[in-house]
């Protein structure tokens, strides 16, 4: 199965070429066009209700789509917002995903949910992650452009700019700066990120042009 | 040999990382990839670290820092621990028992940051409804009359009002005797009584008192009505509906700017949190005007204890609500109620109660017969 990321970083999508016997596991609603000769099945996301789950802790879909082709096709997949997509390929290594990032995976990658703990929930990166795991690509997304950091001490980044990161970095909440900065400079409440280890940040926080939008509203 | 599950840093790997079985191999940590790359850490250049997202992770790393095996496994520590006895057990230890410090380090931060905040709410909520009380008490009564016209012209009432008649002069006696005991004299008192059959009275901001033949047939002498329209005249005195529509925007205004945007259960939460503490609220508007009621009737030589005698019928009539609901209820218990008009009436000096001077037989007659308003010529109208 050949893919590739096209179209980025803005309005990225995946362009999948199958062949015969390829499998791919998307969130549903992901699939932008495919060929007749595609087959879809769908069904929960992880069971009845480790999908309920997902959908309510993790922003994720509740049931996913697996495609399947009998012979060569094409599939495309996006997201619902703009932004970039990015392709690991796991190695039976982990990665956690921040709610609403996943986009598909290969069949050997296993979805989980887990907790990740109130510091995640005060920085405003929700209580519950999706955890990937296993052997084989992922592709997540994110809203604005995507870039990587590797690393070994602490690392600050920004409520609602953390798209993954690897189990063996760390995260607690802590202020930006003194009560005073923290709170006029606008940046408040943010993540402080150990390593070692991979962190994954969108050029573009939601809420943030969400508070701007509102804002702006009359 | 035992695996653990785990992976491995190191720039040999394309992509820098993957996940390994861990194994404690003789004197060395062994980290077996699963495309069959093996990776080595002998004890004595392994350097332990502590971290990861769950707290629990054990990296292992050499000196140089480019390669690191690691695992989250709660076994692997005492595994290495074992193995590696006289290099590795020790650092193993102070490891563990520096997070177990730290734990409990952030176990107290945690605990002094909640009773923190239970703190500032407690001093938010009750410093909103303390704002609201005395905003409120900063309005001119106009305000009071105004809304209280407003909202007394949009009601349906139940039934025709009875303009006259003997039980509409009743009440209208009741109400200027009680009105006579209070120190605030800008109030001008509007009285109703609605022919229907609910034991209710209600009152408006600005002196719009509702009574309903309901609770004049069920009350036993005037008395008792006396009781319930001071009731409801301490409601408008203290004006408690200002107030609560006062606490119920500060509360609206300070759940939205806690909240924000919070989705669907933080929101039915806010909304669950409003409505109990407004109600509970309006329990104590409830006991204040209990509580002013009966020192009205002492002022206006009415006996006060006809309050209680009044909640005995409703409750011996109408009964209560259950007592696992009794929370979400606006009024207090009927027996509470009793109980704190006793004990408040005992505190009173000693007072030679008069009878209201009303044929409560030609009251009773007007209001329990089949066409109310034609009994003594009494006229009514319909809204």
């Amino acid at each position: 199965m050949e893919t590739e990321i096209r179209n980025k970083p803005s309005f990225a999508i995946v362009h999948v070429d199958m062949e015969p016997g390829d499998r791919i596991i998307a969130e549903a609603d992901a699939m932008a066009s495919m060929s007749a000769n595609v087959a879809l099945r769908c069904r929960w996301n992880g069971g009845f209700l480790r999908a309920i789950a997902k959908r309510i802790f993790c922003n994720e879909t509740l049931f996913v789509n697996q495609y399947h082709c009998a012979g060569e096709g094409e599939l495309v997949l996006t997201q619902p917002f703009p932004g970039d997509i990015e392709c690991i390929e796991l190695k039976g290594n982990s990665l956690y995903l921040q709610p609403g990032a996943f986009l598909a995976c290969e069949p050997g990658v296993r979805l989980g949910l887990g907790w990740a703990g109130f510091a995640s929930w005060l920085g405003r990166e929700g209580l519950f992650r999706l955890k990937v795991s296993g052997t084989g690509r992922i592709w997540f997304g994110a809203y604005g452009g995507i870039f990587a950091r590797e690393i070994d001490h602490e690392y600050v980044v920004d409520t609602g700019h953390l798209v993954a990161y690897e189990p063996s970095v760390s995260l607690r909440v802590g202020m930006a700066g003194g009560i005073f900065s923290s709170f006029f400079s606008g940046e408040g409440l943010v993540s402080r990120m150990r390593g070692p280890g991979r962190v994954y940040l969108q050029s573009r926080s939601m809420e943030s042009l969400v508070a701007w939008t509102n804002a702006h509203l009359h | 040999m035992r695996d653990f599950k785990g992976g491995v840093f190191s720039s040999k790997i394309e992509g820098g990382r993957a996940g390994a079985d861990i194994q404690i191999q003789g004197d060395r940590i062994a980290a077996l990839c699963t495309d069959g790359d093996v990776f080595e850490l002998p004890f004595r250049d392994c350097h332990l670290e502590i971290g990861g997202a769950s707290g629990r992770m054990f990296f292992c790393r050499n000196a140089a820092k480019d390669l690191t095996i690691f695992c989250e496994d709660l076994g692997f520590p005492q595994a290495l621990s074992t193995e590696a006895a006289g290099i590795l057990d020790k650092p193993i230890r102070e490891i563990l028992a520096h997070r177990r410090q730290k734990r409990r380090q952030w176990r107290l931060v945690g605990l002094a940051a909640c009773v923190g905040l239970f703190i500032l709410f407690a001093l938010g909520y009750f410093g909103i409804l303390a704002g609201a009380r005395a905003a409120i008490g900063a309005l001119p009564r106009s305000v009071d009359e105004q809304l209280g016209a407003m909202a007394f012209q949009s009601m349906k009432l139940e039934g025709p009002v009875m303009t006259t008649g003997a039980a509409a002069d009743a009440v209208q006696q009741i109400v200027a005797r009680l009105a006579a005991t209070l120190t605030v004299h800008d109030i001008k008192f509007e009285v109703h009584v609605v022919d229907a059959s609910i034991v209710n009275a209600f009152a408006l901001p600005g002196g719009y008192i509702v009574v309903y033949t309901g609770l004049i047939e069920a009350a036993e002498n005037a008395e008792q009505v006396a009781a319930v329209v001071a009731h409801e005249m301490a409601h408008v005195t203290m004006r408690h509906g200002l107030q609560r529509i006062g606490q119920a925007i500060g509360l609206m205004v300070a759940t939205q700017v806690l909240l924000g945007d919070a989705h669907g259960l933080f929101g039915a939460g806010a909304d669950l949190l409003t409505s109990t503490t407004i109600n509970s609220y309006s329990r104590a508007h409830e006991t204040e005007a209990d509580t002013m009621g009966v020192a009205m009737l002492h002022e206006a030589a009415i006996d006060p204890m006809t309050m209680a005698a009044f909640f005995t019928i409703l409750d011996a009539e109408h009964g209560d609500v259950p007592d696992s609901l009794s929370w979400f209820s606006t009024h207090p218990q009927h027996d509470a109620r009793v109980q704190a008009v006793r004990e408040q009436v005992a505190t009173l000096p000693d007072t030679q109660y008069r009878a209201l001077a009303i044929d409560w037989d030609q009251v009773r007659r007007q209001t329990t017969a089949p066409n109310h308003a034609t009994t003594d010529g009494g006229a009514t109208s319909s809204r």
